[in-house]
């Protein structure tokens, strides 16, 4: 799954140079994640990074329209860091 | 080259500096990653602290004199007050429109209500919780009058420091991406900078000593036993950090709570639970919701020369919190100061980092022996301890933070308290620094 940010955002920032695929922006409200580039941090990190460091807790989850592989996710950190050597981790805890 | 400086981030350094810089006849460039220049969304300290302490120390140390950063602030009718930075010259002012909401003394406060204060009598004066956002509007039109360019929702995504100017990665609101060219740069993008990392600023500076997360709610009404108060107040059974109260113009009050990022700790639960189901809830009975806010911080030592290159880094990313908005106002000043001198072939980066080093607290060898981390009170001690440890403080009329009392008084806590004394001065280094 891909996640998503809720209305619960604040707009922070906090999450936004964290990401290592530079999937989040400055939407319209709140921040936005766009799906096709957020790899769930599989290839950068053991744990989504934007999740770990938002304050608010709430208001990044997964989004249940985009269950994805951890294959898919991984072939998309490949296109969006091409040349690049991914971190592989032990995702089975992720959707916990 | 379009432009004489680049200036990334308008908060409090980055406004001063664009300001400073336009009136000296550069051509200036600010971008703010924010939709629009001049709003704050992030928690940020709203505190014109007038008098020379630094963040966490309040004692002045005594071998650092030169042009110590403070400020006086002239009232004036509503809306016509003038911040004077003391030690800069007169183009420095600030005129400020916005509401000003005095602090006098900060209190640290037991789930008793057993209370200590930073000044003796409870009554001296701290400073101005300022309306951030009025004050940094006033410094972007008159950056705008003096014929700066501002760039709103432009993120700075990289920067690169090359022999004869500096080359910024930006990322603009509709997604696309642009470089742009400028012969100096003054980075004043907060805590958490990528940039200055990018830069190499952050190679001395030892490890990160942490990630913490801070939230604050904003308020319409508080029912608090204290006048004009700023308050932190902890109850160690609810949360190991303190909850920080105060005012929050215009006319409104903000409580706030951090904590690590590592830690499964939940900001928004702990504020609801201080507000609905703590010993300090009675404040807040009738209070409403009306904002929130929340930043990370990355906890490290100041950058030791904030100039380097064509590039100076200001205000808070250099110095995480402790330059707070008076510091961040003259960092901003002295470092366009800097980029015009070095633009005309002077020691500019040489003039800024002297102001640096001499302007703030954090460089005297007393201020880091004084700071030397100690645990903060509410994860040190239980509820009922820390009742025992400020009524001893108030019976003995000791005044100021934790960081200084209980290092100055360590002969007498332990004769007196040991218990509590083996708490802070027991595992020495284990825990986050008090106050």
């Amino acid at each position: 799954m891909a996640l998503r940010i809720t209305d619960d955002c604040l707009n922070c920032f906090a999450c936004i140079s964290d990401c290592p695929s530079e999937a989040i922006s400055e939407g319209d409200v709140i921040h936005v994640i766009d799906p096709d580039r957020c790899t769930e941090c599989v290839g950068s990190h053991d744990k989504p990074s934007c999740i770990e460091v938002c304050p608010v807790e709430e208001a990044i989850e997964w989004d249940p329209e985009r269950v994805e592989t951890a294959d898919m996710l991984l072939d998309r950190w490949k296109t969006l860091h091409p040349h690049e050597i991914p971190e592989l981790f032990d995702q089975e805890e992720k959707s916990a | 080259m379009k432009y004489d400086l680049t200036v990334v981030g308008a908060g409090p350094g980055g406004c001063m500096a664009a300001r400073k810089a336009a009136r000296d006849g550069l051509k200036v460039l600010i971008v703010e990653k924010a939709r629009e220049a001049g709003t704050i969304t992030r928690f940020c300290s709203r505190l014109l602290r007038l008098g020379s302490g630094g963040f966490s120390s309040g004692k002045p140390v005594t071998d650092i004199k030169l042009h110590r950063a403070t400020c006086t602030v002239e009232i004036g009718p509503p809306g016509e007050h003038i911040i004077h930075m003391n030690t800069l010259p007169d183009d420095a002012d600030i005129a400020y429109s916005g509401e000003l909401a005095p602090v006098f003394n900060e209190s640290w406060v037991a789930p008793t209500g057993a209370s200590f204060d930073r000044h003796a009598g409870g009554r001296d004066f701290e400073g101005f919780v300022v309306d951030k956002e009025e004050l940094l509007r006033g410094l972007l039109h008159e950056a705008a009058d003096a014929g700066c360019e501002i760039r709103s929702g432009t993120r700075c995504l990289a920067i690169e420091d090359t022999d004869d100017s500096v080359e910024l990665r930006v990322k603009t609101g509709s997604g696309g991406e642009e470089t742009i060219r400028s012969k100096r740069a003054i980075v004043s993008d907060g805590s958490f900078s990528p940039l200055i990392d990018q830069l190499g600023f952050n190679e001395d500076r030892g490890e990160s000593r942490g990630r913490i997360k801070f939230m604050s709610f904003i308020l319409d009404r508080a029912d608090v036993p204290f006048k004009n108060p700023r308050l932190r107040c902890s109850q160690s059974s609810l949360h190991s950090g303190f909850l920080n109260f105060g005012p929050w113009p215009p006319g409104l009050w903000e409580i706030s709570c951090s904590a690590s990022v590592a830690s499964p700790v939940k900001l928004p639960d702990i504020l609801n639970q201080f507000l609905t189901d703590s010993a300090f809830s009675h404040w807040f009975e009738g209070a409403r919701i009306v904002g929130k806010q929340a930043c990370n911080m990355d906890l490290r030592r100041p950058v030791r020369d904030a100039a380097r290159g064509n590039v100076i880094c200001v205000g808070d990313n250099a110095a995480y919190a402790e330059t707070a908005i008076k510091g961040a106002l003259g960092c901003g000043y002295k470092a366009a100061e800097a980029t015009v001198f070095a633009l005309d072939g002077k020691d500019g980066n040489g003039h800024y980092n002297e102001y640096w080093t001499h302007a703030f607290n954090f460089f005297s060898p007393q201020y880091s022996k004084r700071s030397r981390r100690l645990p903060t009170i509410p994860s040190a001690l239980n509820d009922e301890q820390t009742d025992i440890l400020y009524r001893w403080l108030k019976d003995n009329e000791i005044y100021g933070p934790p960081a200084d009392v209980l290092p100055d008084n360590r002969d007498r806590l332990v004769d007196e308290l040991p218990e509590i004394f083996a708490k802070f001065f027991g595992k020495l280094g284990s825990g986050e620094q008090a106050a």
